[in-house]
C-alpha cells in the first residue's frame, strides 16, 4: 500500500513540476471573476446573493463545461506524457504491475480534477458573494451549495474519465482531448424518445434533480446514479484492458 | 578475436542462469517475429545480441522486459518467470530501451527521485553513489532538457542501477554517441560489470563495439537463433597466432616449403579468396606474391623469420591476420545485409 501510495505521489509529483501547473487556476480565477462582474453589470437580480449564484455557475448549464474544457485538456496528459516523452518505457519495466501503475494515474487524476471543483468553488463563491452578496437569500442553504459542488465533480469525474480511455487508446493527447470535448459538447443533446433515458449524456448532469425537474420521465436521482456508475465502471474496465494488455513499442 | 563455438546456448562464466529464454515467439499476424528463440546469459557475463535489420533484437529485448507480450515460451531472470510474474522478475532488471527519456521540464534529480520512489529499499544513499558513479553530480539540479545526449545516456545508466539489479539490458547504448561517447560509454559498461558484478546484455549494429566490450555474442536473424559464439581472448595464446605472410611472387612456393616442413607452424588453407587474398605488383613494378596463412605459437615466430631471411626469402609483409567481428557476422548471417 505505501509503494502505491508513493506511485500517487509520483504521479502528483509530475504535475506538479509540469511548467504552467497553475495555468488552468487561474483560468478559472479569471472565469469566475468576469463571470460574477459582467453579469452583475448587465443584470444585478439574475442571481439573488452569492450562494444562488455559485449553484448556478458551478452546475454543467452554467460554466459547468468550461471547467470540464480545463480539466480534461490538463488531466489527459497524465497519460500522454509518458507516451509523447518516451518515459511510458521506464516506467513499465519496474517492479509494479501495469493495473497499479494505471490505478495511480486514474486516482490522481480524480484527485486533480477534485483540485479543479474546489478551487472553481471557492472562486465562484468569493467573486459571487463579492458582488451578489454573502447573505443567504430564500431557500439558500448550504447543503445545497455543497451538494452543487459534489455534482460539479461528478460531471467532471465522467468526462475526464472517458477522456482518458480515449488518451489510452491514442497515446496522444491531442486527440484524447478533442475527442473528449467533443463528447463532454454532445452533453447537452436530447432526443425524446424512451431509450435515450439510458445514454449517457441526460444523466450527467445530477444537479437537475435537486431544482426539481428530471430531464426525462421516470428518471431519478438514483436512477442517474446507477447509470454513472456502470459507465463509469465500463470506461474503466476497457482503460485497463487496454493499458495491461497492449505491447508497447 | 572469435573463439570456439562454446556449446549451443549455455551460459557461459557464472553457472546459474541470469536471463534465460525458452523458445520464446512472438507473431504478428502469421508472421513470426522471434521464432523459438532460447538462449542463456550466466552471471557477470557481458553478452552482446547482433543480427541484421529486421531479426527481431528490439522485439526480443522488449519482451525481456515485458513491454511486448509472447506468443510462446516464457523467459526467466534470476528464476522469474517474465509472464507469471512480472513484477519478482523485474526486481532483477535494469534497462535502457532505445533512447533514454525522461520528463524534460524537471531535474536530473527529480527524474532520478521517481525511480528510486518506485522500488522499496533504494536509499538516498544508493541514489547518490549511483549519481557519483556515472559522474553527473553537478548536473542534477539541472533540467533534463538541457541535458547532451552523453549525459542522458548516463542519467538512463543511472536509472537502470538504481536498485542494484543483477541484469542489464541496454538497447543500441551508443545510438546518437560521438566517438569520445562511445568509448565513455564503453569504460562505463566494463566498469560496471567488473565494480557491480552484473551481467549485461547489450544489442548495438556497431560490431567492433561489441568486439570490445563483450565476452560473448547472440547472432539472430528472422528471429530465429544463428549461432552462440564466445569472444575469447585466451583462444589466441593457447592455438597460436594467426599470421598472414606476403613474400616476393618468385620466391612464393619457397617459402611454402620451408612453412610446410617445420612442426611447429601450421600452414591454413584459406577457403574465402576474396580481393585481398590475390598477388599483386606495386606501382614501382615489384611483384608481390598471394598471401600465405599460417599459425604459430609466440615464441616460434622470431625463429620463424630468422629462417626465411637466411634462405634469402624476400618478405613483403608479415601481419596477425584478425578474423573481425564484422567478418565473421557476415558469414554468420549470409552476407548483403549489415545489422
Amino acid at each position: 500500500m505505501r509503494s502505491w501510495g508513493l506511485l500517487l505521489w509520483n504521479e502528483w509529483i509530475k504535475l506538479w513540476k509540469r511548467p504552467g501547473f497553475f495555468v488552468p487556476y487561474l483560468l478559472l480565477a479569471i472565469l469566475a471573476g468576469g463571470s460574477a462582474v459582467i453579469i452583475h453589470s448587465i443584470k444585478a437580480d439574475l442571481f439573488a446573493s452569492g450562494f444562488d449564484f455559485t449553484t448556478g455557475m458551478l452546475a454543467p448549464s452554467g460554466s459547468g463545461l468550461l471547467i470540464l474544457i480545463l480539466a480534461v485538456s490538463s488531466s489527459v496528459k497524465i497519460v500522454t506524457q509518458e507516451y509523447r516523452y518516451g518515459t511510458i518505457k521506464f516506467l513499465l519495466i519496474r517492479s509494479h504491475s501495469r493495473a497499479s501503475i494505471l490505478t495511480a494515474k486514474l486516482a490522481v487524476s480524480l484527485l486533480y480534477t477534485l483540485t479543479f471543483t474546489l478551487f472553481a468553488f471557492l472562486a465562484f463563491f468569493l467573486a459571487g458573494g463579492t458582488t451578489f452578496g454573502f447573505t443567504m437569500a430564500a431557500g439558500d442553504t448550504w447543503n445545497q451549495l455543497l451538494l452543487a459542488g459534489v455534482y460539479e465533480w461528478i460531471f467532471l469525474v465522467i468526462y475526464v474519465l472517458i477522456a482518458l480511455m480515449i488518451a489510452v487508446l491514442t497515446r496522444s493527447g491531442g486527440k484524447a482531448i478533442g475527442m473528449g470535448i467533443f463528447i463532454a459538447m454532445l452533453n447537452d443533446l436530447s432526443i425524446p424518445k424512451p431509450f435515450f433515458k439510458y445514454v449517457l449524456f441526460p444523466n450527467t448532469d445530477l444537479s437537475v434533480y435537486a431544482a426539481g425537474h428530471p430531464p426525462m420521465a421516470g428518471m431519478t436521482l438514483g436512477f442517474s446514479a446507477t447509470m454513472l456508475a456502470i459507465y463509469a465502471g465500463l470506461v474503466i474496465g476497457i482503460s485497463y484492458l487496454l493499458f495491461c494488455k497492449r505491447d508497447v513499442s | 578475436m572469435i573463439g570456439s563455438n562454446q556449446g549451443v546456448s549455455k551460459a557461459g562464466i557464472g553457472q546459474t542462469p541470469i536471463l534465460r529464454l525458452e523458445g520464446v515467439t512472438k507473431r504478428i499476424g502469421s508472421r513470426a517475429i522471434v521464432d523459438h528463440l532460447s538462449f542463456e546469459i550466466g552471471g557477470g557475463e557481458v553478452v552482446g545480441l547482433l543480427g541484421p535489420n529486421g531479426a527481431g533484437k528490439t522485439t526480443t529485448i522488449r519482451m525481456i522486459v515485458g513491454l511486448i507480450g509472447m506468443n510462446e515460451g516464457d523467459i526467466y531472470i534470476a528464476g522469474q518467470s517474465v509472464r507469471a510474474n512480472h513484477a519478482a522478475a523485474m526486481k532483477c532488471v535494469g534497462g535502457i530501451i532505445e533512447n533514454p527519456e525522461f520528463y524534460p521540464y524537471m531535474s536530473g534529480y527529480d527524474n532520478l527521485k521517481q525511480y528510486q520512489r518506485m522500488t522499496p529499499g533504494v536509499s538516498e544513499e544508493r541514489m547518490l553513489e549511483v549519481i557519483r558513479l556515472v559522474g553527473l553530480t553537478d548536473a542534477m539540479g539541472r533540467k533534463v532538457k538541457g541535458y547532451s545526449l552523453g549525459m542522458r545516456q548516463r542519467l538512463g545508466i543511472a536509472q537502470a542501477l538504481l536498485h542494484r539489479p543483477k541484469l542489464l539490458i541496454l538497447d543500441e547504448p551508443t545510438n546518437g554517441l560521438d566517438p569520445a561517447g562511445i568509448r565513455e560509454m564503453r569504460e562505463y559498461l566494463k566498469r560496471i560489470a567488473t565494480e557491480e558484478g552484473i551481467s549485461v546484455l547489450v544489442s548495438s549494429h556497431l560490431l567492433a563495439e561489441i568486439e570490445l566490450m563483450c565476452h560473448r555474442v547472440v547472432v539472430i536473424q528472422e528471429g530465429k537463433l544463428v549461432t552462440v559464439q564466445s569472444l575469447a581472448q585466451e583462444a589466441k595464446t593457447t592455438v597460436g597466432i594467426h599470421l598472414e605472410l606476403r613474400v616476393a611472387a618468385e620466391h612464393r612456393e619457397l617459402a611454402r616449403g620451408l612453412l610446410a616442413m617445420r612442426k611447429d607452424v601450421q600452414l591454413l588453407e584459406q577457403a574465402e579468396g576474396g580481393s585481398e587474398g590475390l598477388a599483386f605488383s606495386s606501382l614501382s613494378g615489384v611483384q608481390v606474391g598471394a598471401p600465405l596463412f599460417l599459425q604459430a605459437a609466440e615464441a616460434v615466430i622470431p625463429e620463424l623469420i630468422a629462417q626465411l631471411a637466411a634462405e634469402r626469402v624476400r618478405i613483403h609483409r608479415l601481419e596477425e591476420h584478425k578474423v573481425s567481428l564484422e567478418d565473421e557476422f557476415l558469414k554468420w548471417t549470409g552476407g548483403n545485409r549489415i545489422a
